[in-house]
């Protein structure tokens, strides 16, 4: 059994570990920051906490996320990001806009945004850098999962690779996601 | 009302002797991180919620999370049905837990977010506040929040010209003084202080003392509710 | 935020009802597991905790001697308060009662009224006062369908209170006079499904609910239409006979022993 120590613990000494994740380091001192166990690693010399309950969600590169899409600019459409799968009953602590660059959308050319993505669209993307928050739904799982008919604001049915207003039959483009409308993330 | 007889206390204990006390870990489901608390005839449950949005926005640091602290009494809590809502005593004790907890949260890793802290009391009986942050600190921790250590508090007093340790209600209502504290236990230092009554710079001196062991034994509660509840998970 | 995540599980919910399932896999009339706790709070007169699922309430009963309604000298007085407390849920905020909170003590009060749950003349006292009793709601946990929690825990405190008439100096404490169990059932219609019980997604997502809250010998005491979508007339009444049925199991269940008499 490993053994876990709680917010406060000392955990070891600033001279012979670098204070890693979930740790603080005071006087020379390193301390757990979290309720978790110790994990030392004698090659780059640190030290931290790998937490034993769910800590606030927070962005990482490699995060598959939902969000609304708010805007579309020429090459970038920017979306407001919900939630991260996995974590999805948890606010996000460090909540943000997202953007998709236009070369990010799929593996092939685009022309113009507004053929692949509309205003309040529901996407799912992969987070591809942590820092600028830049976003790729490139993949054949991401891109809009719930899109509205821009007429008659339906909620649009996929068809092949279409979507179409079961009500006033417009038909639309996206880039859809294999997960469209499963309501699944 | 006589309070001491032969060196014990109306509920027969010693004056430095602390209430039972039980700590339930997570004990809410929505809630990102709870604490249920009995600390003697007190029951206490607390919920933390973030570290989230900030509404309204103007609230917001830009770097660090905000920390709010709300502590409420049950209709049903107390002997006279109190009137729900927020009074100048419950505005007062959530603005002093506030600041007891504030101290040792790293609010640095969570820029223009908040950290909330919701306290019910759900039954009174003496030290509502002492428990409630007792609780608190449990639920940030439950919740993943990181801090430099847990907060820890009861209250010291005098009855019948002698310095106990963790007021019964009658103690508190009709005894000499009452003197919450809050403390980082390791650190030693003091995040909450009040006293109301009369002591003696003696008194105080001895009362202080008194507090901190009855915050140390209640850290090693805390610590081993956390330790339980999670080695408990490790092994299922 | 949350309402992108709403909008995402509305498709999945809307999927399984079209096959008549649910996303806890529960049959579409079926509650999840309830527990009635009471006595917790020796301060009330009455108190009970109920967990439905995840939903937690604890309800406090408190007893005070007071002045009667001017128009009903001889009955006592029934008040109801409901606290959504910002800890049962991300979705609460601080303040005095939002119309959420009010609605819901208002349906639960109507229960216990209506039904005639007490014997309100059996609570006049010597003196000119009645008893006035404040059912408080305290909800702690919030996973969907707070009435029926509210509504069992109401019940469940009240069976459980004892008028403190000895603090007062109205002779010894006594049980409160129980002459109807009402029971609230509330249902949902997800496309075209009706489901008891909504789990926090199913309340969430469906445009309306219905409570029905019913007595012993299954006769109606209060209805609640909530939410802005329709509900046709054989839809009502298909709910209406669910729901009454439904009330008589949670009724022997959790008061088997003391309706009997």
């Amino acid at each position: 059994m490993t053994d876990i120590v709680v917010p406060g613990d000392l955990i070891g000494a600033s001279e012979e570990y670098l204070a890693g994740e979930g740790t603080y380091e005071e006087r020379g001192k390193i301390f757990s920051a979290i309720t978790g166990t110790v994990e030392t690693n004698k090659k780059d010399r640190t030290v931290r906490v790998l937490p034993v309950m769910k800590t606030p969600p927070v962005l990482k590169t490699g995060d598959i996320v939902v969000g609304r899409v708010v805007d579309l600019k020429n090459a970038v459409v920017l979306v407001d990001i919900a939630r991260i799968k996995g974590q999805e009953n948890r606010e996000i602590a460090n909540a943000d806009q997202g953007a998709i660059h236009i070369s990010n959308v799929k593996d092939s050319y685009v022309a113009k945004l507004d053929t692949e993505f509309d205003q309040q669209d529901i996407i799912k993307a992969k987070v591809i850098d942590e820092k600028s928050l830049r976003l790729s739904t490139v993949e054949k799982d991401l891109g809009v999962i719930k899109a509205l008919c821009s007429r008659c604001r339906t909620p649009l049915v996929r068809k092949q690779n279409k979507l179409e207003c079961p009500s006033c039959e417009r038909i639309e483009t996206r880039k859809i996601s294999d997960d469209y409308g499963k309501g699944i993330i | 009302m006589e309070f001491m007889k032969n060196g014990k206390r109306i509920d027969d204990r010693l004056p430095n002797e602390l209430r039972p006390i039980k700590f339930e870990v997570g004990a809410l489901e929505r809630a990102d991180g709870s604490c249920y608390v009995e600390h003697g005839g007190n029951k206490v449950i607390a919920a933390v919620y973030g570290p989230r949005a900030v509404h309204p926005r103007h609230l917001q640091e830009a770097n660090r999370a905000i920390i709010r602290y709300r502590y409420n009494m049950a209709s049903f809590s107390v002997e006279e049905r109190k009137r729900p809502g927020p009074d100048r005593r419950s505005v007062e004790i959530s603005k002093v837990s506030r600041e007891a907890i504030d101290p040792v949260i790293i609010k640095e890793f969570y820029p223009r977010s908040t950290i909330d802290i919701f306290v019910e009391i759900l039954q009174a009986d003496a030290g509502t506040r002492s428990a409630g942050i007792n609780a608190a600190s449990v639920a940030l921790a439950d919740a993943g929040v990181p801090m430099r250590g847990l907060i820890s508090s009861c209250a010291v007093g005098k009855v019948d010209e002698t310095v106990v340790l963790d007021l019964v209600k009658e103690e508190d209502n009709y005894g000499q003084a009452d003197m919450p504290i809050a403390m980082d236990v390791r650190t030693g230092e003091v995040t909450l202080l009040q006293m109301d009554g009369h002591l003696t710079l003696d008194e105080f001196e001895q009362a202080l003392e008194l507090g901190k062991i009855g915050c140390a034994s209640i850290a090693e509660m805390q610590r081993e509710a956390l330790i339980q509840k999670y080695r408990g998970e490790e092994n299922e | 935020m949350n309402d992108v995540i709403a909008e995402i599980r509305k498709d999945y919910i809307y999927g399984l009802a079209k096959r008549s399932e649910r996303a806890d896999g529960r049959a579409l009339d079926e509650y999840r597991p309830i527990q009635v706790e009471v006595g917790l709070i020796d301060k009330a007169e009455g108190s009970a905790r109920v967990k439905i699922g995840n939903t937690q309430i604890l309800v406090g009963v408190k007893l005070q001697p007071g002045e009667p309604f001017a128009d009903a000298p001889d009955t006592g007085v029934i008040i109801t308060n409901v606290e959504l407390v910002p800890l049962a849920s991300p979705s609460f905020e601080p303040g005095p009662p939002n119309e959420n909170a009010i609605e819901l003590a208002r349906v639960v009060d109507r229960g216990v009224r209506e039904s005639g749950a007490i014997d309100l003349s059996q609570l006049t006292l010597p003196d000119g006062k009645v008893w006035i009793v404040f059912i408080d709601v305290h909800v702690l946990d919030h996973d969907g369908n707070l009435i029926d929690a509210s509504a069992l825990g109401a019940l469940a405190a009240l069976v459980n209170a004892k008028k403190p008439s000895e603090r007062y100096g109205y002779g010894p404490d006594e049980a409160l006079p129980i002459k109807e169990y009402p029971i609230a059932v509330t249902a949902v219609d997800l496309d075209g499904e009706i489901m008891l019980d909504p789990s926090l997604d199913e309340e969430t997502i469906a445009s309306s609910r219905l409570t029905v809250i019913s007595g012993l010998q299954g006769t109606l005491a209060g209805m609640q239409k909530s939410g802005t979508g329709t509900l046709s007339t054989e839809e009502i009444a298909r709910i209406v006979k669910l729901a009454s049925s439904k009330a008589m199991q949670i009724r022997e269940e959790f008061f088997g022993g003391s309706t009997d008499g």
